[in-house]
């Protein structure tokens, strides 16, 4: 028994009830929380049920797949007949890790994807491990790549549908597969959601990154290659950072003790600093700079008795990860955007959309441009802990609630009103407006979003119906009500 | 003078001024303190040029700052040189570094050395916030006995007590610099919503696509009075200073002719001087460049320091930031450093010692792993003279191994190639050629016929050691040796010889090396008739010029 994993007592508990009420007999989802460091334990606050992919469950029972429970299944074949309720489970990794992927990005600092989480019953689940652990392990390796993750052990939950019961086991990332691989852990229940304290700060962006070649007459095939290296170069300049916590310097043997659970942290950085990044070197043919410039919103969760400088860290890990989601996302459109021209290709009056900074391939080099990154909101989601989406230019409060809805399983009541909007959206200079507008006009819609489960997206068409201007009218009532009420209290205090 | 009252009677700050005039011949100085004011006020100073503890004394009041930050900056120049756009990116870029150090944002870290400082942490200065310094402990002051209700703000002394010392290499004491960090601050402090990030490409210019990274390395010493508030001593001291700096930076960069300059600045410790100077070099040509070798001897000269030793090269810098210096302060070397020391008897009657002049280190069989046991006698000698060199901040080369010794041999062609990892002997002829290559330094070589004349060259070696100072190898029919002096007695002719031997191969044990023999005074002919120079054999004497330069 080597790790010891507590789960918040709670939102667990009442999110296992809704499981049993749902009546299902097999679930599969994800489990979020936070990877202790060295000897502290590893908590779980919460499980986020994969949804479904193309009207179809992620989990299922029986032997779906033929390829990987196969195996398995045999194998407990020659001992004898399975029980009864030993039908192995089938579950569909990739769409499992696809869901991880997503919901990572949503994730604020210091709350990461831990694990999977499988309702089932007891024999399903002791035929169906190595399923399991390949599940454990694809979630694994999309989580590390997404965070630069140092955690190596993921978790696996098995909550037993009768007699209902929760155990826990833990899965390192690298090892391959042996009846001993998913080691049992100590699972224990607490209160953990209160004890989470919050750090927030604006954090200033302006990267300057050489566009370099080695030989004068290569031409550049990507930008996206020097975007991504452009985010790694801050990462790294970001490690040198100190932070001021609530006005006073980060100490690097502090703990995170009971007070305030709000704290707003500021970053200095060592000027000069700012170096060429090391790939570069005298004699290189340059083709121009990529810049970012503007301001972020970035916010990470630590637990009381943590030390103060990993909750700094996970913040510092925020503001990269927040960047780099940002950019995925765009890419992501333009890749989209490229596979539908190439749909259209065989159209007579076709003609191919114009060369961005995004495309995969660039035939000739591409001029200036620019465009603006989405900006981020928050949205409320646990008891003292909120998630994050971003939102392209034409996006409106509506899809961030939808995606919402369906990587977090979020309850249709959520007020879209309680959405929080630090950031505004970026404008693209001047210059850049004389180019057509078809260059930054990227189709929406998340892949995963796209192909939700048909009744949801007809409860979600008839919620559309009604127009925003309603929304906004009645936004700016409440706003006006305010005002009058402060202008009133202001006129009878003065009359005091 | 009268300029230096003018400028502080001009300045809104009154700064109260000390002339010294040489008052008779004899070169007497009288001080002066004068004071601005209606009437300005001028009275003599009683100056007490007899304490001995003059470095002790000025330190107690006095705090040493540091600081130190580089720069890379990319440069997009064409292809073929041009002077002005060279010149407009260069100013373009110091201009950006300028801002900085102007703007609002900066904030400093300053860090003590001494021990409690260290306990103290990091000082936060914050000059543009509410001009105040907050103290950061992890655990609370203890001990402080300054008044509540007063807003504290760190001094410098602070961070420097107790005054800590430490021993530059021309023996000036100098206290642990208070170590400085300039730092931006990174987030915005407006409350309300911030803009998110607009990303831009922007295309090369045509003539402006080849990258060459401008260097500037900047650091900066400061002296602070030990009851100067922090806060002060940044914005009055240090950000000026490295404004200075940067402008002085700026000047030396456009001289640059090849667009490729790297400038750095160093603090040096002359002797003489009790305070550290600073100079600013381009060293994108090295250092033994011609404009550079003029540059420095007119700062020699400006010191008034000799024109015959390397003072002011970088090897003679003084390390300042703490990590650093604590560092290459503690470890050191693990090798023997001047064996001879402490040597007693020459055995030689009323003669006349001339010893090498300086450090140098004990090289000798198997050390650095290498088992050059029966083969590595002249490569140890090497490596002790080039150690020499090193000591004595000629070069800053690193000492050279068996292999890149080798390797220089065929570099210059004077052996094959073959010869790289081979086990072949080296004479006092390849020693010279590699002196020659890798430090510039030339040799004057005496042939000894036969050892039994050994003794009449006394005389040329005590010269040898008096001008030079270097140690010589002898080589030649047999066993190479590094000769470290002679005792010479001119009216008897009784001579000793100072031998180090190279072919010791136990570990660095002085006690044993200075017993077993392994340096020690040899006569040309011991006492008990066995001759340590053999008769039918002959040595060579490799004897290293000093470089006369600076």
């Amino acid at each position: 028994m080597g790790r010891t994993v507590v789960g918040d007592e709670s939102q667990l508990d009442a999110q296992v009830d809704s499981i049993f009420r749902s009546g299902c007999s097999v679930q599969v989802g994800l489990l979020v929380g936070k990877l202790g460091t060295g000897s502290s334990r590893d908590l779980v606050f919460a499980l986020v049920p994969t949804p479904q992919k193309d009207g179809e469950e992620a989990a299922s029972l029986g032997p779906g797949d033929p390829k990987g429970p196969k195996d398995a299944g045999s194998k407990k074949g020659n001992k004898g007949k399975p029980a009864p309720d030993g039908v192995p489970i089938h579950i569909s990794t990739d769409w499992v890790a696809e869901h991880a992927r997503q919901v990572s990005r949503m994730l604020l600092g210091g709350i990461h994807v831990v694990g999977i989480y499988i309702f089932s019953s007891e024999g399903s689940f002791k035929s169906s491990l190595a399923t399991l652990w390949k599940a454990v392990t694809a979630v694994a390796a999309v989580v590390q790549s997404a965070n630069e993750g140092d955690a190596s052990e993921y978790l696996l939950l098995h909550i037993a549908s009768s007699p209902r019961r929760l155990s826990c086991r833990s899965c390192p990332g690298n090892a391959s597969f042996s009846a001993t691989t998913l080691r049992p852990c100590d699972w224990r229940t607490g209160k953990i959601l209160n004890n989470l304290q919050e750090f927030s700060c604006s954090y200033t962006v302006d990267i300057r990154y050489p566009v370099v070649v080695d030989q004068p007459t290569k031409k550049l095939e990507s930008l996206r290659k020097y975007l991504y290296s452009a985010i790694a170069d801050e990462a790294k300049r970001l490690q040198t950072a100190q932070a001021i916590v609530d006005g006073s310097l980060a100490q690097s043997d502090s703990v995170l003790g009971a007070g305030s659970p709000v704290h707003e942290v500021e970053f200095i950085q060592p000027l000069g600093g700012r170096g060429v990044p090391g790939s570069i070197c005298n004699g290189m043919k340059s083709k121009g700079k990529v810049l970012f410039k503007g301001d972020l919103h970035a916010r990470a969760y630590g637990i009381v008795r943590e030390p103060l400088s990993r909750a700094v860290a996970d913040l510092k890990g925020d503001i990269v990860a927040s960047l780099k989601s940002r950019l995925e996302l765009l890419v992501d459109e333009a890749e989209e955007a490229e596979e539908d021209a190439r749909m259209q290709e065989q159209d007579a009056d076709y003609s191919p959309p114009p060369e961005t900074l995004l495309s995969s391939q660039l035939s000739l080099d591409v001029k200036e441009h620019s465009f603006a990154m989405p900006k981020r909101v928050l949205v409320p989601w646990l008891e003292g802990a909120m998630i994050c989406d971003y939102m392209l230019p034409d996006e409106k409060l509506w899809d961030v609630q939808e995606r919402c809805m369906d990587l977090f399983g979020m309850e249709q009541t959520m007020e879209i009103t309680s959405v929080i909007e630090p950031e505004i959206l970026g404008v693209v200079p001047e210059v850049i407006l004389s180019v057509p507008a078809q260059t930054i006009q990227i189709p929406r819609g998340n892949a995963l979003s796209a192909n939700v489960d048909l009744k949801t997206k007809e409860s979600m068409a008839v919620k559309k119906e009604i127009p925003s201007f309603i929304y906004s009218f009645l936004f700016a009532f409440a706003a006006l009500t305010l005002v009058i009420a402060i202008l009133f209290s202001r006129f009878y205090t003065q009359k005091e | 003078m009268r300029s230096m009252l003018g400028q502080s009677a001009a300045s809104a700050k009154s700064v109260d001024v000390i002339s010294g005039i040489s008052v008779d011949a004899s070169g007497n100085v009288e001080y002066h303190l004068y004071q601005p004011g209606e009437p300005p006020n001028i009275e003599l100073l009683e100056i007490n040029k007899n304490s001995n503890d003059f470095d002790a004394t000025v330190w107690r009041n006095l705090s040493l700052l540091y600081c130190q930050m580089e720069f890379n900056v990319p440069l997009y120049l064409s292809a073929t040189p041009n002077a002005s756009d060279y010149t407009a990116q260069l100013v373009d870029a110091v201009e950006h570094i300028m801002g900085d150090l102007k703007s609002s944002r900066v904030v400093l870290l300053a860090k003590g050395s001494s021990a409690k400082a260290l306990k103290q942490g990091v000082v936060l200065i914050q000059p543009f916030n509410q001009l105040k310094v907050q103290r950061e402990t992890a655990q609370g002051i203890s001990g402080d006995t300054r008044k509540e209700g007063v807003q504290q703000s760190s001094l410098c002394s602070d961070l420097s007590q107790p005054p800590s010392f430490f021993t530059t290499s021309s023996g000036v004491q100098l206290p642990e610099p208070v170590e400085l960090t300039i730092m931006l601050q990174q987030s915005s402090n407006a409350n309300g919503k911030v803009t998110a990030p607009v990303v831009q490409f922007v295309p090369a210019a045509e003539n402006a696509t080849t990258v060459q990274i401008l260097k500037l390395s900047m650091a900066v010493v400061c002296m602070g009075g030990s009851q100067m508030p922090l806060v002060d001593a940044a914005t009055d001291l240090i950000l000026p200073a490295l404004r200075d700096q940067l402008a002085a930076m700026k000047r030396v960069a456009m001289k640059n002719t090849a667009h490729k300059a790297e400038v750095c600045s160093y603090q040096f410790c002359p002797p003489g001087w009790l305070h550290p100077v600073t100079a600013i070099y381009d060293l994108s040509h090295g250092e033994t460049e011609l404009a550079l070798v003029e540059e420095r001897k007119n700062l020699h000269r400006r010191l008034g320091l000799t024109l015959d030793r390397p003072l002011l090269r970088t090897a003679n810098a003084v390390c300042l930031k703490n990590i650093e210096a604590v560092a290459s302060r503690t470890s050191g070397t693990k090798r023997l450093t001047d064996v001879h020391v402490g040597l007693i008897n020459s055995g030689v009657s009323g003669g006349r010692q001339s010893l090498v002049q300086g450090s140098y280190e004990y090289y000798h069989y198997l050390q650095d792993r290498i088992d050059d046991n029966g083969w590595g006698c002249a490569y140890r000698s090497l490596q002790t003279i080039v150690s020499w060199f090193r000591l004595q901040h000629y070069t800053t080369l690193p000492v050279p191994s068996h292999e890149e010794i080798q390797q220089t041999l065929v570099d210059i062609e004077d052996k094959e190639p073959s010869f790289v990892g081979s086990k072949e002997w080296i004479g006092a002829i390849e020693i010279s050629f590699v002196l020659d290559k890798l430090l510039g330094v030339s040799c004057k070589i005496l042939n000894v016929s036969s050892g039994a004349e050994m003794p009449s060259y006394c005389r040329q070696l005590a010269l040898h050691f008096e001008t030079q100072g270097t140690p010589v190898m002898i080589g030649g029919g047999v066993l190479a040796y590094t000769l470290l002096g002679v005792d010479y007695n001119e009216l008897t002719g009784d001579s000793s010889f100072l031998i180090l031997d190279p072919h010791y191969t136990k570990g660095e044990d002085l006690k044993a090396i200075k017993s077993g023999g392994w340096v020690g005074w040899k006569k040309a002919v011991s006492q008990t008739g066995q001759p340590f120079f053999l008769q039918n054999k002959f040595y060579n004497l490799l004897c290293p010029q000093r470089p006369n330069t600076v």
